[in-house]
């Protein structure tokens, strides 16, 4: 190999570092990385490390719990959030099958379980847990979020690899660069939505938000053909059973949604059909439901620019509120269940 | 796993790492290489691994079968025999079993006779066409004593199943790459600088341009073109073309840089085919490998020696584009589609003779033939018939390209682009276009001085602007670019 055509490939080499290095840094100025989120792996490590009181398993609004844990965890209760990013209630069955209940059924060499101090677990559902999105395994999210990587492995070892389990290689990717805006932003647009905003008025970001409100409330107004999945509420049903076997209390909240998006058509339709199933499910099995979709003391502003997840601050405000009125009974200890007679 | 695949980005960079800390010599290449292809072929899918191993065994017994019995024309012709029906059969049975058992019952049913054919589920081994023919001419070359037989039986594995081209090619053959794989390889800093670089703009292509286009223009408007006008159906179909080229091709440079990457050579399978200016110069511009395969182991052999058929010529014309319609695929499009060619090339050919004849009785013909007038002429009409042709390729029956067809020509009083999200900004169709001019100008004498001094340039500079283009490429390249659209072929 000749020396100057080494150098000149190392030369190439360190312009492209450099330019992609500085349009990294100059865009973070722009668009900061967004705070890391709580993921299934956390969730998991928390409980293995806790024997948690309260587990709440759920949708990307599990993460809202946090405050509220805070707040018990002052008063002696440890609660463990396990969010499944983009889950319906089949990616939480799978999360409870796969991740959590080896932990819940763990036992020490002399049979006596490894965990056993949880008394309570909530649901955290909306009514897009309902909708047939990414039925049958054909949904991103539980790659990408909860599978582990000999999961990967075993589902490469039977079907290649596919689109689906590839999005359990995109996400370490992009966790391993989590340092980089910029493989950060891929396929969220997150920067050229920034830029966007600067480039607008004021006039036009007002109308534009309420351009996306609107589509929001529509968006929910048309679910209502999808959201009735029956495979979706088998899968409910078996997480209920399955806690209620284990003498555990199973609370289903219906989280809030940001008011403006909720129209009386939705009400009357997607939302009532959801609230009317869960309720007919309390009939059946034994569980407590917490129906806030509204009535909350959040506002619009209280939710984040997607106008689905609510805002740091705003989830202070959720934990303040729930637990004076809704949630309140997570103040109360309730006996740890003896669970000498579980089948092993 | 897939070029464009974040699981490339973690096996590559391995493999080439490995590959080049083992000793120089070829059997222990071959045999890492060879480990590697195992390991991308079955990253598709590990059941269709026995496939390729069947089918190397196979054809490597063959060959060197007929090696052995050179004295012996029939048992010469055996072993082709067996190596013929072995492949074709093969690529019969995964490939057309469904179209023929379907065609058959219909053709049954028609006349009263309609006991349903049972059309078995098949799952087609990826990149089937694509070995099936590099070993076909291997077997064919050694039968014709145009090429020794390999008797490594490590070093012929490596032939068939060299990752870089084993799903789409290009189609390499045994002349091309046994030698290469006989000899240890060493690394060479200009070889792999030169195979990053045809890597990087193959990645270009597929990711950017292809994937834009396929999402941008291409996709919604073929899957609703009722929506749309007749403008919005060409630049469609225009877009179609730009990225079944961005995406081959792309896919086929991503191959050859591998394989440099690797110190092996492949051959070339693009050249400019956008300019071509008569469908002939297309046809050796465009997916070269498998248009040689097919004018020398099918045109040759019908066009050579004595016949009395004076209309042969345009009969292989027609048998190899049929043939070519079907190795794209079992649908009655990919037939019409090769048929399209063939007849577009027998009246290529037509004319070219009659031209000739003109020029015979009169030289100002051959001026006008070299006149700016008639090359610009000549390369909108072989443009235009070939985007055309890509209809009946492009649909999933025939109906829908008759449908699109339609569409193309009565105003329906739809829109003409779909609307974007926000994802998808049309600038970035915009960039597309920019970047299929850039390219073809660069291919120019002007343009490739200008590429010229920007190599001259220094080389910090060099790589800022390749830098630019990985930012870009970060902020605007889709999600979804996995899949090629000749991996399913």
């Amino acid at each position: 190999m000749g020396g100057s055509s080494k150098s000149s490939l190392l030369g190439v080499i360190a312009g492209a570092v450099l330019v992609v290095a500085a349009a990294d840094v100059a865009l973070q100025q722009l668009a900061p990385i967004p705070a890391r989120i709580i993921e299934v792996d956390d969730g998991v490590r928390a409980y293995e490390e806790s024997d948690p009181d309260v587990f709440v398993l759920g949708s990307s609004h599990t993460r809202s719990f946090g405050p509220v844990r805070d707040a018990l965890a002052k008063e002696g209760v440890v609660m463990t959030l396990v969010p499944v990013e983009w889950g319906t209630f089949h990616s939480y069955e799978w999360v409870l099958d796969h991740r959590i209940k080896p932990l819940l059924e763990e036992r020490d060499a002399g049979g006596a379980l490894g965990r056993s101090r949880l008394s309570r677990a909530i649901l955290v559902t909306t009514f897009f847990d309902m909708c047939s999105f990414g039925q049958g395994g054909d949904s991103s999210n539980l790659p990408a979020r909860a599978w582990t990587g000999s999961d990967f492995l075993a589902d490469v070892v039977r079907n290649g690899l596919t689109d689906f389990n590839r999005n359990y290689l995109q996400t370490r990717y992009a966790r391993a660069l989590s340092f980089s805006v910029l493989v950060q932003n891929h396929g969220h647009d997150f920067i050229l939505d920034r830029l966007s905003d600067r480039m607008r008025s004021p006039e036009t970001v007002r109308r534009l938000r309420e351009a996306g409100i609107e589509g929001a409330r529509s968006a929910m107004e048309a679910e209502y053909a999808t959201c009735n999945d029956a495979r979706e509420q088998a899968a409910l049903e078996r997480m209920v059973d399955y806690l209620g076997g284990r003498q555990v209390e199973v609370t289903v909240v219906l989280f809030p949604l940001m008011p403006s998006i909720v129209s009386d058509t939705s009400r009357a339709t997607t939302l009532r059909r959801y609230a009317d199933w869960i309720a007919d499910l309390a009939r059946r099995k034994p569980i407590r439901v917490v129906d806030i979709t509204e009535g909350t003391p959040l506002v619009d502003d209280d939710f984040q620019r997607d106008r689905d997840h609510v805002s740091p601050e705003g989830n202070k405000k959720f934990a303040a509120w729930s637990l004076e009125h809704d949630l309140a009974y997570l103040r109360e200890a309730r006996p740890t269940p003896s669970r000498a007679a579980l089948p092993r | 796993m897939s070029f464009s695949g974040v699981e490339f980005l973690l096996f590559f960079p391995f493999v080439f790492v490995a590959y080049w800390l083992l000793p120089r010599r070829a059997s222990w290449q071959n045999a890492f290489v060879l480990l590697a292809s195992w390991i991308f072929y079955a990253s598709w899918s590990p059941r269709m691994l026995p496939v390729l191993w069947v089918a190397t065994a196979v054809d490597y017994l063959a060959a060197l079968y007929i090696a052995r019995h050179r004295e012996s024309p029939r048992k010469m012709r055996l072993g082709l025999a067996v190596s013929l029906v072995y492949n074709l059969g093969q690529l019969c049975f995964f490939k057309y079993e469904g179209f023929f058992a379907g065609e058959l019952d219909a053709l049954l049913g028609s006349v009263g006779l309609g006991a349903p054919l049972p059309v078995l589920k098949i799952l087609l081994p990826l990149g089937i066409s694509f070995f099936t023919f590099q070993k076909l001419s291997y077997v064919i070359d050694v039968y014709y004593e145009r090429l020794e037989p390999c008797r490594s039986p490590l070093t012929f594995a490596t032939f068939i199943a060299f990752f870089p081209q084993l799903i789409a090619g290009p189609i390499v053959r045994g002349g091309e790459l046994l030698p290469q794989l006989s000899e240890p390889r060493a690394p060479s800093l200009d070889t792999m600088r030169s195979g990053a670089g045809v890597f990087l703009l193959g990645y270009f292509k597929k990711v950017y341009v292809a994937e834009i286009l396929g999402q941008l223009v291409v996709d919604p408007i073929f899957a609703r073109g009722g929506d749309f006008s007749a403008g919005g159906h060409w630049l469609a179909l225009i877009g179609y073309a730009v990225q079944v080229y961005c995406d081959f091709s792309g896919y086929s440079e991503m191959a050859i840089g591998t394989g440099r990457l690797l110190g092996i050579e492949l051959p070339k399978n693009f050249d400019y085919p956008f300019l071509s200016k008569s469908l002939m110069e297309f046809w050796r511009r465009w997916h070269i490998t498998l248009n040689t395969w097919l004018f020398e182991y099918i045109y040759g052999p019908l066009t050579t020696g004595e016949s009395w058929f004076r209309g042969r010529l345009d009969a292989a014309f027609m048998v190899v584009f049929l043939a070519s319609g079907l190795w794209h695929g079992a649908r009655w499009t990919f037939v019409v589609w090769g048929a399209v060619h063939g007849v577009g090339l027998v009246v290529s050919r037509r004319w070219d003779e009659y031209y000739r004849g003109l020029c015979r009785k009169d030289r100002s013909w051959v001026a006008r033939r070299k006149s700016r007038a008639y090359q610009a002429v000549a390369w909108a009409l072989t443009q235009t018939f070939f985007v055309l042709s890509l209809i009946p390729f492009r649909a999933a029956s025939l109906h829908d390209a008759a449908a699109f067809a339609r569409g193309l020509f009565v105003p329906n009083g739809g829109s003409l682009l779909p609307a974007s999200t926000a994802r998808m900004r049309p600038a970035n169709f915009g960039m597309c276009v920019l970047f299929m001019v850039v390219y073809h100008l660069l291919e120019l004498p002007s343009g490739k001085r200008l590429w010229e001094r920007f190599s001259a340039m220094p080389p910090l500079l060099r790589g800022a602007v390749y830098g630019l283009v990985i930012v870009y490429l970060h902020l605007f390249v889709p999600v979804s670019s996995g899949s090629f659209i000749y991996a399913q072929f």
